[in-house]
């Protein structure tokens, strides 16, 4: 018989979400996850200046804001055409490392491991109404302290981006041509020092935990697996001289890898709250607004397609497409992939910061051109994000936001296949329909950032999906 | 050193300079234009100030100073005129208050020529009423001109 | 052997403010003479930026906020439970004696279906509804960051979910701290004073004066090149970026003493102008925030006189 369940909220993710999953025998057959917050970013940039955008967009994430200071500054330099410096690319590029590092420390050690550890109870925020947890008594004592250890980690993360950024979230320095101020020894010196502090954790204490987890809940390396396409738009590739670091845009779809073609990239509306002349379009053709009253629609989250299919973003997509992580594509995966990919962005960041070349300054005088359109696309924390751009007037006349969010999260698309992460939720087991621990543990496994994802729920009628608009 | 001679054919000259200038002055409209002119003119006269002294044998540094000022009738604007002061493309802010034009180009509040969402070339009596009335603001701001009625 | 000060003694001291206040509640919370109170930090239409700002708080860490300060009951980023789990223990507080910070705008548009947070026995609830009812019993409303003080980005022109302030749907007295984030010492230390003192000094628009009293530009490490005239024309530029837009001359916080990040930078120090994000208006009256299109120093040094 079927049960249907209703998750809200799923806490312990950026920003706000439900899930809606349909049980028969103890099995999700079919979901849907909605996005619950709708703030409409896109609609707030136009007549904006140009390049305010780079700290405008910031303030669509407290969690991951140097991801859209590095879109939206691609996206200005594409329509300024302006070509930054080897020096200008490794400044941000360092920034945007710790971005990854601050992310992936905190959604590890706050957002995913109370899913496995039983926390402290003298603590009212830890309070859960699960007890799926297997960890033995001093194991599980030992990954508590460590979610206290970390929180000085995550900091020292954001402190090493706020050498050079000014100050996280929302940073000040990553702008057209690089960043905006030099780089002195003194700040070179400092961000050793804490790369050093955060790389022994990661080495010594992040990856034995996550594998710890790895070795008591086995069966999440079978679910949460969706489609297995994935795709990245590229991020730490094409310096002029080191040349790749990390990964190229490329996509992995039919066991194979392949180039990534971002004329592949479409929105498709047809279960979203929106109105358009089309139900289908490439990121710079148009902008749809919301329409809340729409037969068939669903969600505020506009489902991404490429090539008309749904496609998984993230750490996993990177590993993967790099070479790094083969093992296999599911929840459990995804959290050791997330895990790996901080220990390779400590790797990354050391490189850049010995190229680093004291007092360069990056920056100039730039012009607004009456007329431009430009695009930024990069692989952030979460996965591929896109910024689209066009100025008329001296003003931002268009704005187009696809965060990596509206992949993983995304809703059903116009020929009606669900998105990545409701397809994973499908065939996930629940042991208790009452207690349903199993669905936050795979979900939690895309980090969903809703805040960058926004969108609204109509009460009343049967829970609907997701969301993503920024 | 210079004879003579050529000191009188500089002077000469010079005075030719300060006729075209005044010349150019008479016929110019635009405020910024006309303080860039006095601030030429004022150069013209401190060096023929000391070519007179090296003539007369006087202490060479002449006895003009290049900080003296010439008053400027104070100009009347137009809605259209003020509107050209909008603190772009290396153009004084001027705003106006009560059928007064203010100069706000070097006033701190007022970064990028603008000020809480307001742009410098406009009236904005009834923004500042609601704002500041009451405030001795005005009275630290330089005075340039009067707004058409 | 004396402690080498990296940093001039009055701006330590100043750096310490929060710390201090927060060390004191801590010792009074243990030797018994205060008790715990609980706190419940509710996020809103926001970016959630001002929970992870607390996160990256130093003096003292979020570790000392959560052991030795108050009963931190709920927050959307880090409780353990989910669910209806997660709404019980957030509605736990009423009836207690307890804190309400809130991150975030209220949005309004459609009876606050803009933004949902969770539900109530089956039914979908709206922050609108959340902030009212837990905002009217609290014994102390905080609006954290520049959504809850005043919408911030989230009420931005066209303002497309129709977000307002904490306040203004409030009838009671809000402490207000703006910032795009706040500063984690704002918070902790207006937290710390309520804890010790029943109440923080308020200036007239709801700022703690402790954090909010003075001018950025009164206090600004570049404050001599404005006075002499010396302007940046670009990022990065060692001087002063008032034609380039900067908002400290608006803007009353102690960035450039306490600075951000452990004290490790603010954004004058990495040379770009201060956008004014904890003034009020931010941040549709503190644009443009970047303007290489500006007056010229020599028109404005014309004869008025």
């Amino acid at each position: 018989m079927a049960k249907q369940i209703i998750l809200n909220p799923v806490t312990r993710i950026s920003g706000f979400m439900a899930i809606t999953v349909t049980i028969e025998n103890r099995t999700v057959v079919a979901a849907q996850t909605s996005g619950l917050l709708f703030r409409g970013f896109e609609q707030m940039l136009i007549g904006r200046n140009p390049f305010d955008a780079v700290y405008f967009t910031q303030r669509i994430c407290g969690i991951c804001s140097a991801a859209h200071s590095l879109a939206s500054t691609l996206a200005l330099e594409n329509a300024l055409q302006i070509k930054p410096g080897d020096q200008g690319r490794y400044l941000r590029d360092i920034v945007h490392g710790c971005e990854f590092l601050q992310n992936h420390i905190r959604h590890f050690y706050q957002y995913t491991l109370p899913d496995y550890v039983k926390m402290p109870a003298d603590f009212p925020v830890f309070h859960t109404q699960y007890n799926d947890f297997r960890l033995p008594k001093d194991r599980n004592d030992e990954l508590v302290r460590h979610y206290f250890a970390s929180l000085e980690i995550s900091r020292q993360a954001h402190e090493m981006l706020a050498v050079l950024g000014g100050k996280a979230p929302h940073n000040h320095g990553v702008f057209i041509g690089g960043i905006t101020t030099r780089a002195t020894a003194a700040k070179i010196i400092k961000i050793k020092a804490i790369l050093a502090t955060i790389s022994q954790f990661i080495n010594e204490i992040m990856l034995p935990d996550v594998y710890t987890i790895a070795e008591y809940y086995p069966e999440y390396f079978d679910l949460g697996k969706g489609y297995g396409n994935l795709l990245s738009y590229g991020c730490f590739d094409g310096y002029s001289d080191l040349g790749t670091l990390y990964v190229n845009p490329s996509v992995y779809i039919d066991g194979k890898i392949q180039a990534f073609d971002p004329a592949g990239i479409t929105e498709e509306i047809d279960y979203s709250w929106y109105r358009d002349r089309v139900q289908a379009y490439r990121p710079f053709e148009t902008m749809p607004v919301d329409e809340q009253v729409k037969p068939q629609a669903y969600s505020w989250v506009k489902a991404a397609r490429y090539h008309n299919l749904p496609f998984e973003v993230g750490p996993l997509a990177r590993q993967w497409l790099s070479g790094d992580y083969r093992r296999g594509i599911s929840a459990l995966d995804r959290t050791i992939a997330r895990v790996l990919e901080a220990k390779k962005i400590t790797n990354i960041i050391t490189t850049l910061v010995e190229r680093l070349v004291p007092g360069t300054v990056t920056q100039d005088v730039y012009q607004v051109p009456r007329t431009a359109a430009g695009a930024g696309l990069i692989d952030t924390t979460r996965g591929a994000l896109g910024h689209w751009l066009k100025i008329a007037g001296g003003k931002l006349s268009f704005y187009q936001i696809i965060t990596p969010t509206v992949w993983n999260l995304s809703s059903h698309g116009n020929n009606g296949l669900p998105g990545t992460a409701e397809q994973a939720l499908s065939g996930t087991p629940v042991a208790d329909p009452d207690k349903p621990v199993e669905l936050g543990r795979v979900i939690r496994s895309f980090d969903p950032c809703i805040s960058c994802a926004t969108h609204v729920y109509v009460p009343g009628k049967p829970v609907k999906t997701v969301t993503v608009v920024p | 050193m210079l004879d003579q001679e050529q000191i009188r054919r500089q002077i000469h000259n010079k005075l030719w300079e300060l006729d075209y200038y005044a010349g150019l002055l008479r016929c110019e409209r635009c405020i910024v234009a006309k303080n860039a002119l006095f601030k030429a003119l004022r150069q013209k006269i401190a060096q023929l100030s000391r070519l007179t002294a090296v003539l007369t044998a006087e202490n060479a540094t002449g006895w003009y100073s290049e900080s003296w000022t010439i008053g400027l009738e104070q100009p009347v604007f137009t809605p259209e005129t003020l509107a050209r002061y909008n603190g772009k493309s290396g153009n004084p802010a001027y705003v106006a208050v009560a059928g007064i034009v203010y100069d706000v180009t070097d006033i701190a509040a007022w970064a990028a020529a603008t000020h809480f969402g307001l742009a410098a070339g406009q009236d904005l009596t009834g923004q500042f009423q609601e704002c500041h009335d009451g405030q001795p603001v005005l009275a630290q701001l330089p005075v340039v001109g009067r707004l058409q009625a | 052997m004396k402690k080498r000060q990296q940093v001039c003694s009055e701006y330590q001291k100043k750096r310490e403010t929060a710390l201090k206040l927060v060390s004191q509640a801590g010792k009074a919370i243990q030797n018994g003479a205060l008790t715990k109170k609980n706190l419940v930090w509710l996020e809103l239409t926001g970016c959630s930026g001002n929970i992870i700002s607390l996160l990256d708080g130093v003096n003292p860490g979020f570790q000392y906020l959560l052991t030795r300060m108050v009963n931190f009951v709920y927050d959307n980023s880090l409780s353990a439970a989910e669910n209806t789990a997660a709404m019980d223990q957030l509605f736990s507080v009423l009836g207690t004696d307890y804190i309400l910070a809130v991150e975030g705008a209220v949005a309004t548009k459609n009876n606050g279906r803009y933004n949902i947070i969770g539900s109530v026995q089956g039914r979908p609830l709206t922050a609108l509804e959340a902030v009212k009812r837990l905002g009217e019993k609290a014994a102390h409303v905080i609006a954290v960051g520049a959504c809850a003080t005043h919408g911030g980005p989230s009420a931005a022109r066209p303002n497309p979910a129709a977000c307002v302030s904490v306040q203004s749907v409030l009838q009671r007295p809000v402490i207000k701290l703006p910032g795009c984030p706040c500063h984690p010492d704002w918070f902790l230390g207006t937290l710390a004073a309520i804890l010790l003192f029943g109440e923080v000094a308020l200036d007239r628009q709801d700022r703690p004066l402790l954090f909010y009293s003075t001018l950025i530009h009164d206090r600004c490490p570049r404050r001599s090149f404005f006075d002499r005239g010396i302007f940046a024309e670009k990022l990065g530029d060692k001087t002063c970026m008032f034609k380039l837009g900067c908002r400290g001359p608006v803007t009353r916080t102690d960035c450039p003493v306490r600075q951000w990040n452990a004290y490790v930078n603010w954004p004058v120090k990495d040379d770009t102008p201060c956008i004014g994000c904890a003034q009020f208006g931010f941040p549709d009256r503190m644009e443009p925030f970047i303007s290489y299109d500006t007056t010229r120093r020599e028109h404005g040094q014309t004869d008025h006189s």
